[in-house]
């Protein structure tokens, strides 16, 4: 029961929280139940738990209540407040979904096209009353980087949906014409059917002409840019290298116009790219799978 | 988390319920000493242990004794043994039929096969609850 629901609370309103906390649970079983059984599996009361304590903090974060609401509201007022609060939760996720089906370039991707198929069913299966804490659909497709795994329910739908939509608007700067390319370079075997992430190597190629000067609408590297690139980070400090792609990642964040979180995702895979810019560099500085020339 | 779930299971509770349950059917006959109910509580709390369930409140023991109690193959003498025996089957079989199948369906199959089976309640214990259904031509279950 170590949760954010009696964090900083006295030692016996956690107690009075616990105890709360199991009566609203009880309350929760017997409606699952609909009042016909006395008892339900452990795994059962688990996520029936997990639930309740998932909406009751997000109803607490959404209403500035303190942790000791819990104690002072009435219960069953709490449990239909708390499952508003999930149940709006669903209404943006829905409109954040809706951005999403309007990403560019799904025909390149058929996991993108089959996860928010997917994800389309989630707004049917998905139960705020006992099952908050689930995710029901599956979700596929390679997003540049994970979404905080502490996250469930809607709560980790809505994250994954908006990082989608954070790596949609670089996509979105591009030629289609010119992402194809980069895509069909740096995956051979054929990105339509694998589980490639569309953003990483476009966004690695955009770097890669920022770091050179090059012309960015191509992403299109050149012989010339890639000498120039081992001569910039060929350097025995890893500090320095990280630095520079930094550097390059703001640079082009602004040259885009990108967000807040569309810097944050660009410099996330800017510090993603150190490891295999490491192995290149040791390899003899072949940069076709990073900063590709395109034919 | 298994041993705050066990928790729930709140002895005092079913010792309570127990003991209310006795005063009603003294004039039956069917009486429960105070160190039967203790040991039934206890029986209850290992039989959720041993089936994986959660039960909240008072628990199936009242209901079970009430399901039970007018069964002309019930011998009063062997009241505790048979609501012992009783409460360990029913939460076998909700195990095995789920969450979403009411008590009382499996109370009123469990009254069924107890007097189909003359009150020897042991003899039940054989069987898994789908088997036992098969061999007494049970169709779906009923919700009502």
């Amino acid at each position: 029961m170590d949760n954010g629901l009696t964090m900083s609370l006295t030692g016996e309103e956690a107690l009075a929280c616990q105890a709360r906390l199991w009566q609203l649970l009880a309350r929760q079983a017997e409606r699952y139940t609909m009042g016909e059984s006395t008892s339900v599996c452990q795994e059962t009361v688990q996520v029936l738990l997990t639930s309740l304590r998932l909406s009751l903090e997000a109803y607490f974060r959404e209403q500035e209540l303190p942790p000791r609401a819990l104690l002072t509201e009435d219960p069953e007022q709490l449990l239909r407040a708390a499952e508003g609060t999930v149940r709006r939760q669903v209404r943006r996720t829905r409109l954040v979904y809706q951005r999403a089906c309007r990403c560019v370039l799904q025909e390149e991707s058929l996991s993108l096209r089959e996860t928010l198929d997917s994800i389309g069913g989630f707004f049917q299966a998905y139960d705020p009353r006992f099952f908050a804490g689930e995710v029901p659909c599956d979700i596929d497709y390679q997003l540049s980087r994970p979404v905080d795994e502490s996250l469930r329910g809607v709560w980790y739908l809505r994250a994954w949906l908006e990082q989608l939509v954070t790596e949609d608007a670089l996509l979105r700067r591009f030629d289609p014409a010119a992402v194809r390319r980069i895509l069909a370079a740096v995956c051979p075997e054929g990105h339509r059917e694998l589980l490639v992430n569309l953003y990483e190597p476009v966004a690695a190629a955009a770097l890669g002409l920022t770091l050179t000067e090059g012309p960015l609408g191509s992403l299109n590297q050149t012989q010339a840019g890639w000498a120039r690139l081992t001569a910039l980070l060929e350097t025995p400090d890893p500090e320095k290298q990280r630095r520079i792609l930094e550097q390059a990642g703001e640079r082009l964040a602004v040259r885009l116009e990108l967000g807040q979180q569309g810097t944050a995702c660009l410099l996330a895979c800017a510090q993603g790219l150190l490891p295999r810019i490491g192995a290149v560099l040791e390899s003899g500085a072949d940069w076709q799978g990073i900063f590709p020339i395109l034919d | 988390m298994k041993e705050e779930l066990a928790s729930i299971v709140r002895r005092g509770d079913t010792i309570q319920a127990l003991e209310a349950l006795g005063r009603r059917k003294a004039s039956l006959g069917l009486r429960l000493t105070r160190e039967e109910c203790l040991a039934l509580a206890e029986g209850r709390e290992r039989a959720l242990t041993d089936t994986g369930r959660v039960e909240f409140g008072g628990g199936v023991l009242p209901a079970l004794a009430e399901t039970l109690a007018d069964s002309p193959y019930l011998d009063p003498a062997d009241w505790a043994d048979t609501l012992m025996e009783g409460q360990l089957l029913f939460y076998h079989w909700k195990a095995e039929a789920g969450d979403r199948v009411p008590d009382r369906a499996i109370l009123r199959f469990l009254r069924k096969a107890f007097d189909h089976a003359r009150g020897a309640m042991a003899y039940l214990e054989g069987f898994s609850l789908k088997e036992l259904r098969e061999r007494m031509g049970e169709e779906a279950w009923t919700m009502d």
